[in-house]
């Protein structure tokens, strides 16, 4: 290793990664920005290269999908349905330390993978399964999508405008909660393995992610009798007020929350300094109380100026406040910049791809480098040799059988 | 300390077994959530917190079927499995009991404002020179670097700030934007918190040394914006598209039907049965609607029949269809109906406690299922202070009539009487 790079926490940790889309994806590229070595198993045939694009040319939804999720992974196309190829991947088994699929339950058991057959294959791997609504039960079967996700678990009635009408939240957060989990679950796995010398079954269901982030509405709704009717933008979690989207002279948005201890500053930055000592608001209970006379005095001041002038302003008194970012807008933000989340990747043909760094941060420690995705089978020739010892002439025999697929690297 | 007496202070038994996690947090999830998370897979969780003023007198008994209050039962979501030691961080012998812990902990988590801990003289530079296989773990609102730093944050302005906001509304033209009605801005940081944790306990059993972690919760929500960062960077602008999928699937998103909402979620491959189980095949040969492009074309239309097909039934009666179709579709749930999900109880993902305080409170169950734990229960969460002695007597091995001495200075704190559920700070 060379010494200037990091020591990667999970360097020497060998995954396959059967998952697709993002519900597993965005999991296992986390693991690989740790320094795990991930393997994505991708049916043959290979793609050709990732192609030349010229330095303008916009970078589509569907390179987004590869640039954001399958970044640091490598990818092996060999196909399990064949028994030579399903041989093959079992051989990388006893080779790996985790198996990892988003597959509907009952897929990996048609392919003969499931966890019993991992498990007589290498006792120390840990098989991670994320599914909609896991392996078992009436609904196993069911197809789950992240928005399908979001309704049944209860989070798009306690989100929207108030109006009744409920909205998803835009970022896939059922795909994306059930992909944290895992990359957890694997990692708690780990650690016990270390200990036991024994693998493990990790099983997430995505509807089992969504309903755990409900954390303290849970027990206050089964415990504290509390209701959540429809959404308050309005009002924050304890009450406070004023607080949510305020339009700007611009017509962007502000999201403002006042806390009770910013509020005499929120007046002086807004230049009401006789708000502080009208009776209708100098509690938290007199603003709630007349709450519809005061969001309408702060509207008015605020559409006075635009929102990067109010951000300004605010944030130079220390009261809290967030401009309405556009994603765009949200990773070149100052902050955002001098933290290095934007990430630009040299791509084939001289573009330039950008994508969001890892918020996970050591400090004192070098950044973990980043390695632009593979085109599918990129690297298949390269993993036989180099996980399981293949010669070249046995290579090319499964080549030419179609059991694996190399593409050009 | 063998890491056999921190393994008997957990709550529960779980992976992360032995594993002690010192937790210097507010109320809120960024960090609460982590490290319950941790405290569900096994470790020994810490909560310390500040002794409080007198003699708090103990949470009275419920009846069965009397309300909690609020304030409890926020803390009772975000504080199972864990331990409270009632710390005075502020007095010269607190601090000295914190940092003997200090020096045995795995882990030692906070949510404070940066600065907040050098300013105690509990900085990680400091920690870890005390005990150098420590993980040092802070979450804050914009991280220790940056000229956002020294910032307050909160959930909804993080939302704000990340971008997230900007592609979730109603997509009526004057409509604001919205925020996830659950507190993502905070819970997302400590998800990354922990996968940062864990994997630095992998790296330790290699090098011995430990790590000092910083997470930023807006960079979590610049993390979550995941795949379309390359697009929007290269300029697609994105806005809420309630009733357009991802990949421009329709028909999309929420739908009134006779009574309740229901959400599609229809790419183009369930188009055809979507149609038959609505009951209007001719929608197949309509030249509005038969590819998806068409479909995206006459969207208003499409929107408006799939409305009108949909006041046949109500919300129920169409996930009967659907399901049975196995089409995407899900009504749209309220908190306590989507608990009653069938699955929920085949997957311990509604839990209750045997407490007079809490009987008939439930929580959510811990998502990550493993093979090696088969699920035994949750533990209440603690009372204030009520771990204080068994955490300076077991862990630290100072004997009674020295503990007695550091209470009678209130430099740590135990109840008397009973658990004290009533925290003085609870969002």
């Amino acid at each position: 290793m060379d010494e200037a790079a990091p020591d990667l926490p999970l360097a020497g940790i060998r995954i396959l990664d059967l998952s697709t889309v993002v519900a597993g994806p965005f999991g296992s590229e986390i693991l690989g920005h740790l320094g795990a070595d991930v393997i994505r198993i991708d049916p043959p045939p290979a793609d050709p290269p990732l192609p030349a694009k010229a330095p303008g040319d916009p970078v589509s939804e569907a390179e987004g999908f590869l640039w954001a999720l399958q970044r640091n992974k490598r990818s092996l196309c060999v196909d399990l349905k064949h028994p030579e190829g399903r041989a093959l991947f079992l051989d990388l088994v006893r080779r790996a330390d985790v198996v990892y699929d988003n597959f509907r339950p009952g897929v990996l058991q048609r392919l003969g993978i499931d966890y019993p057959a991992l498990r007589a294959a290498n006792p120390r791997v840990i098989a991670c399964s994320v599914s909609g609504y896991g392996s078992f039960g009436p609904w196993a079967e069911v197809g789950a999508y992240d928005v399908t996700v979001q309704a049944l678990s209860g989070a798009m009635s306690i989100t929207g405008t108030g109006d009744g009408f409920p909205c998803r939240w835009g970022v896939p957060i059922g795909d994306i909660a059930g992909s944290l989990y895992a990359a957890i679950g694997v990692l708690a796995a780990l650690e016990e393995r270390a200990r036991t010398g024994e693998g493990q079954a990790v099983e997430v269901a995505l509807l089992d992610g969504q309903l755990a982030l409900h954390t303290y509405r849970v027990p206050q709704a089964f415990g504290a009798g509390v209701t959540f009717d429809a959404p308050s933008p309005r009002r924050g979690g304890a009450g406070t007020v004023p607080y949510g989207p305020f339009r700007c002279g611009d017509g962007a948005w502000i999201v403002i929350a006042v806390a009770s201890n910013f509020w005499r500053r929120f007046c002086d930055v807004l230049d009401a300094a006789e708000w502080i000592d009208d009776p209708r608001f100098v509690t938290l209970a007199d603003r709630q109380n007349n709450q519809e006379a005061l969001d309408r005095l702060v509207e008015t001041r605020l559409a006075t100026r635009d929102a990067a002038a109010w951000e300004a302003a605010l944030t130079a008194r220390g009261v809290p406040v967030g401009k309405v970012n556009t994603i765009r807008e949200a990773m070149l933000q100052p902050q955002a910049m001098a933290r290095a989340m934007d990430i630009a990747l040299a791509a084939p043909g001289g573009r330039t791809v950008h994508v969001a760094g890892s918020p996970i941060r050591f400090a004192g420690e070098p950044a973990a480098p980043q390695r632009p995705p593979s085109a599918k089978g990129a690297d298949s020739g390269g993993i036989l040799v180099e996980v399981l010892g293949l010669p070249l002439e046995r290579i090319a025999a499964l080549r030419a059988r179609g059991i694996v697929g190399e593409g050009a690297a | 300390m063998t890491v056999e007496t921190i393994a008997r202070l957990a709550k529960v038994g779980g992976p992360l077994r032995g594993v002690l996690v010192l937790e210097l947090c507010g109320d809120e999830p960024s960090g609460t959530f982590g490290t319950q998370i941790l405290g569900d897979l096994g470790a020994t969780v810490v909560k310390i917190e500040r002794p409080p003023a007198g003699e708090p007198a103990p949470t009275a008994p419920r009846p069965a079927g009397e309300n909690l209050p609020r304030g409890i039962a926020y803390t009772f979501g975000l504080n199972r499995n864990k331990r409270s030691a009632c710390i005075d961080l502020k007095s010269a012998e607190g601090c000295a009991v914190f940092v003997d812990l200090a020096r045995i902990a795995d882990v030692v988590y906070d949510n404070y404002r940066p600065g907040t801990l050098d300013r105690l003289g509990l900085g990680h530079e400091r920690l870890r020179a005390l005990n150098p296989k420590l993980i040092c773990c802070s979450v804050s609102g914009f991280g220790k670097t940056g000229p956002w730093s020294d910032l307050p944050a909160y959930d909804a302005t993080i939302q704000a700030l990340g971008g997230g906001m900007s592609i979730t509304g109603t997509g009526r033209p004057d409509d604001p934007p919205v925020r996830w009605g659950n507190p993502i801005g905070g819970i997302g940081g400590a998800f990354y918190a922990v996968i940062g944790i864990l994997a630095a306990l992998h790296r330790r059993r290699r090098s011995g040394d430990g790590a000092a972690l910083d997470v930023a919760l807006l960079d979590a929500q610049l993390a979550m914006n995941a795949y379309r960062v390359p697009p929007a960077m290269s300029g697609t602008a994105y806005a809420p598209a309630p009733h357009r999928g991802g990949s421009g699937a329709m028909p999309y998103g929420p739908f009134r039907t006779k009574s309740g909402w229901f959400v599609l979620g229809i790419t183009k491959q369930f188009w055809a049965r979507t149609a038959e189980l609505l009951g209007h095949r001719e929608w197949l040969d309509d030249p509005r609607f038969r590819t998806e492009a068409d479909r995206q074309a006459n969207e208003d239309a499409l929107n408006e029949a799939v409305t009108a097909a949909l006041q046949a039934h109500d919300a129920a009666e169409w996930q009967r269809r659907f399901v049975a179709a196995g089409i995407p579709g899900a009504k749209m749930m309220t908190i306590p109906e989507a608990f009653a999900h069938p699955h929920v109880a085949l997957r311990d993902m509604l839990v209750g406690f045997g407490h007079p305080v809490a009987a008939g409170v439930k929580v959510a169950g811990n998502p990550i299922k493993l093979s090696a734990h088969p699920f035994a229960g949750f533990a209440v969460p603690p009372g204030l202070g009520a771990d204080t002695a068994a955490v300076l007597g077991d862990l630290l091995g100072r004997p009674e009539a020295e503990r007695q001495a550091l209470r009678d200075r209130r430099a740590v704190w135990w109840p008397r009487e009973g658990d004290v559920f009533e925290r003085p700070s609870v969002v």
